[in-house]
């Protein structure tokens, strides 16, 4: 049924979360594989909002809108994968460093990884680095993400990771940062594994990592 | 005599009635919305103020805004060291100012930042002092060698000994805010002097747009109106991300957040000299990022600088922002356009006008330079045409009569220094004379001429005994060349 695959992308590429559900039930409902379903109708949807985001067609808002119906498809979706229930992108923790209170990029970039599949788990603003490694520990995720707009909050991007690797945990996930003041050359210094200027490469980065 | 602070208001983009309706909708913003506030010290004196308070949520009725605005000063003192230096923030008097606090900076020529120390503070300063056009310094830096602690007082102190304009920054901590007074106060001779004449004053951006309230800069501010010196309130929501995206729905959010503002100023001390501090920005709506050169945040800063004159509150405001990396075209006209649009406004104290770039990000000495002239032409502008008798130029017509010339006239002798605005920076010579020159862009010319600035303007210092006491009672590190 290729025909309701391609309306599950078109209706969420125009943001319409309650006919993705509607249709995402229909395909259950028809007996589709839901693997197919979320590749085929959710993420397909999804991969041309983010390319048409990238060409300067699409605005934010639509984005977060497109997100939020394929949000609407997962929460359908998700009982009927397999083991764990998720998109299969894994989940990744994400917030503002200690002594931060900026939180709009970081925020953009949240729901921009939402839409792109992964499981978010947002720990907030001015999040010390035991903050982290709780979650990191209760979670497992696959990536962690730092955001800090502050020079002198900077810093503490550094100490998170010192903080990850003497807790053991350094290794088990992939360490993204970002913010106005961090530049690649930063990211590298500090021993992350990555960095994205803004939301949209931070998806491209996120994926990567996890490749 | 202070600085002369020209009359804007020209450029009026709301009408009397457009004004009343933001008023109006900003009244039921307080009203029924209100702000988010979680300090303790500002919820108790908000309840005790009248206001209606559901847990952390603040409810302030259009009777508390009147009673605070009729005790809020129409007329504000930002002293300099020099008395010439003063400024008066009143009506619609226009001044501008450097300002920002980037931790980034770009060096003459440059293409790239480097980390900003506290030398480029004292740098920025001494060239502020320097520039004609510009009437105050708001600390122009954030330096990243001083350990943090110790930055608010450092800040102050490379500024105050490297200009005598009214030196205003962000104090950084109730700590600091406390060092900062404490510094001022030995360099004017007490506190009583200091209050008489206040040569420093604090930036708290204490609200964390839409309506909520942080708490740790809430208590700076609190502590800095406890000592009755002036204070800007600052609030810099993006219009289409933290207040709506029409302009005249990020008016009336900033608008409801400046008086909840001025309510609490007015709450903890009668009287206190508050500019309230509209910072119009927009979100980019492709990408989410900040601006700072958008056109519509001049426009909205002009109609902000409308709103304070409708409630008689001096205003802090930004104009002479840009999104540019370098001091290129797209600086020129985006900081030409919102730096005229605030002064035409009538906005009583623009800063962010000399050397900032990138929006918020970086700060530029040659470029600081560049903004000199851009706030001299907007001067010019604001002065308007001057029609007297002798303006008019009857006799000097008929003197030259028909086929004449006006270039050996006394007319033409006694006006010509006056009328026209002399630029320094841009060239006006011709064409061959420029390529025999070297074809120097604007850039490499302000460049060559901030070097030969800087090496002609010493800086003022503090007076020898007062400067080993403050370097005695303070950390205070070292600026001095290398
Ligand atoms: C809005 C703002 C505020 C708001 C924050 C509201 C909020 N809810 O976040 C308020 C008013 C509270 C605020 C407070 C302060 N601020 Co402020 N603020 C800004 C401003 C104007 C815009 C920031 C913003 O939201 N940009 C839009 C978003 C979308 O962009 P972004 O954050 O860069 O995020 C993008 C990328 O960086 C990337 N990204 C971000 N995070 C991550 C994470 C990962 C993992 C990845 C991959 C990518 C990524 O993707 C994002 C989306 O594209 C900037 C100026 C500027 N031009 O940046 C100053 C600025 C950051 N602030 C500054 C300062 C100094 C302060 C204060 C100290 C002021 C004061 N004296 O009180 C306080 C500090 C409070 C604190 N402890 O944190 C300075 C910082 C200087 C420095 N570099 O150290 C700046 C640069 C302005 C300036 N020059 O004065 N601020």
């Amino acid at each position: 049924m290729a025909n309701l695959m391609e309306k599950i992308a078109s209706n969420l590429y125009d943001g319409e979360e309650d006919e993705v559900a509607e249709l995402v039930q229909k395909a259950l409902d028809q007996g589709m594989d839901p693997q197919d379903v979320l590749q085929d109708g959710l993420l397909a949807g999804m991969d041309e909002v983010g390319k048409d985001f990238k060409a300067g067609d699409l605005y934010v808002p639509e984005v977060l809108i497109a997100a939020r119906a394929m949000h609407a498809g997962m929460n359908v979706l998700r009982p009927f994968l397999a083991e764990g229930g998720g998109t299969g992108m894994g989940k990744c923790v994400v917030a503002t460093v200690e002594g931060d209170l900026h939180d709009i990029g970081k925020n953009l970039v949240k729901m921009m990884l939402e839409g792109a599949g992964f499981e978010m788990i947002d720990l907030g603003v001015d999040a010390k680095a035991e903050t982290f490694i709780d979650a990191v520990r209760e979670h497992r995720p696959k990536l962690v993400g730092m955001s800090a707009l502050l020079t002198t909050t900077m810093v503490n991007m550094k100490a998170t990771i010192e903080a990850l690797q003497e807790a053991g945990l350094r290794d088990s996930v992939k360490v993204m940062v970002g913010g106005a003041p961090v530049t690649a050359a930063f990211a590298a210094e500090i021993g992350a594994d990555g960095h994205a200027p803004d939301a949209a490469s931070a998806v491209d980065l996120a994926r990567a990592l996890i490749a | 005599m202070a600085r002369a602070g020209l009359e804007g208001g020209q450029y009026q983009p709301l009408t009397q009635a457009q004004i009343e309706d933001i008023h109006a909708a900003s009244l039921k913003v307080l009203a029924e919305t209100g702000v988010h506030v979680e300090n303790e010290r500002a919820l108790a004196l908000y309840r005790a103020g009248g206001a209606q308070v559901d847990g952390s949520r603040v409810l302030i009725s259009a009777a508390m805004v009147e009673a605070a605005l009729a005790s809020t000063p129409a007329r504000v003192l930002l002293a300099g060291r020099d008395p010439q230096q003063d400024v008066v923030l009143e009506g619609r008097r226009v001044y501008a100012g450097t300002g920002g606090s980037p931790t980034m900076v770009l060096d003459p020529g440059a293409d790239t930042l480097r980390p900003a120390t506290l030398r480029d503070v004292a740098d920025m300063a001494r060239l502020a002092d320097a520039l004609a056009h510009c009437d105050f310094v708001v600390v122009p830096i954030h330096p990243t060698d001083v350990p943090e602690a110790d930055v608010p007082v450092n800040r102050f102190y490379a500024c105050l000994s490297n200009t005598t304009k009214h030196v205003m920054g962000g104090v950084g901590s109730v700590e600091g805010a406390r060092a900062v007074i404490e510094a001022a106060e030995m360099v004017v001779g007490g506190p009583d002097a200091l209050r008489a004449r206040p040569i420093v004053s604090a930036i708290t951006s204490w609200m964390v747009s839409p309506l909520h309230l942080d708490t740790g800069v809430t208590d700076i501010l609190l502590t800095w109106c406890e000592q009755g010196l002036p204070v800007a309130l600052s609030s810099a929501p993006m219009a289409g991300s933290t207040s709506p995206v029409t302009l005249a729905g990020t008016l009336v959010q900033l608008n409801a957040e400046q008086l909840s503002g001025v309510v609490l100023t007015q709450l903890v001390r009668p009287g206190t000299p508050v500019l309230a501090g509209y910072i119009p920005g927009v979100a980019d709506m492709r990408t989410g990022g900040y601006l700072g050169g958008a056109i519509e945040f001049g426009m909205m800063q002009a109609a902000a600088a409308q709103m304070a004159h409708f409630y008689c509150v001096p205003i802090y405001g930004s104009g002479g922002m840009t999104d540019a990396k370098l001091p290129d075209a797209q600086a020129g006209y985006e900081k030409m356009a919102t730096l005229m649009l605030a002064a035409m406004g009538g906005c009583n104290y623009i800063h962010h006008a000399f050397g900032m770039l990138t929006n918020m990000n970086a700060a530029s000495l040659e470029q600081a330079l560049i903004d000199n002239e851009v706030v001299g032409m907007a001067a010019r502008v604001l002065r308007g045409v001057e029609v007297t008798e002798a303006s008019l130029a009857a006799e000097a017509i008929a003197r030259v009569g028909p086929g004449g010339h006006y270039l050996m006239d006394d007319h033409t002798l006694r006006f010509m220094r006056s009328e026209f605005f002399y630029p320094a920076v841009a060239d006006r010579q011709n064409r061959a004379t420029w390529e025999a020159q070297g074809k120097q862009d604007t850039r490499a010319r302000a460049v060559a001429q901030v070097a030969r600035l800087l090496e002609r303007h010493t800086a003022p210092g503090l007076p020898q005994a007062v400067d080993e006491a403050v370097r005695h009672r303070f950390r205070i590190h070292t600026f001095d060349a290398t």
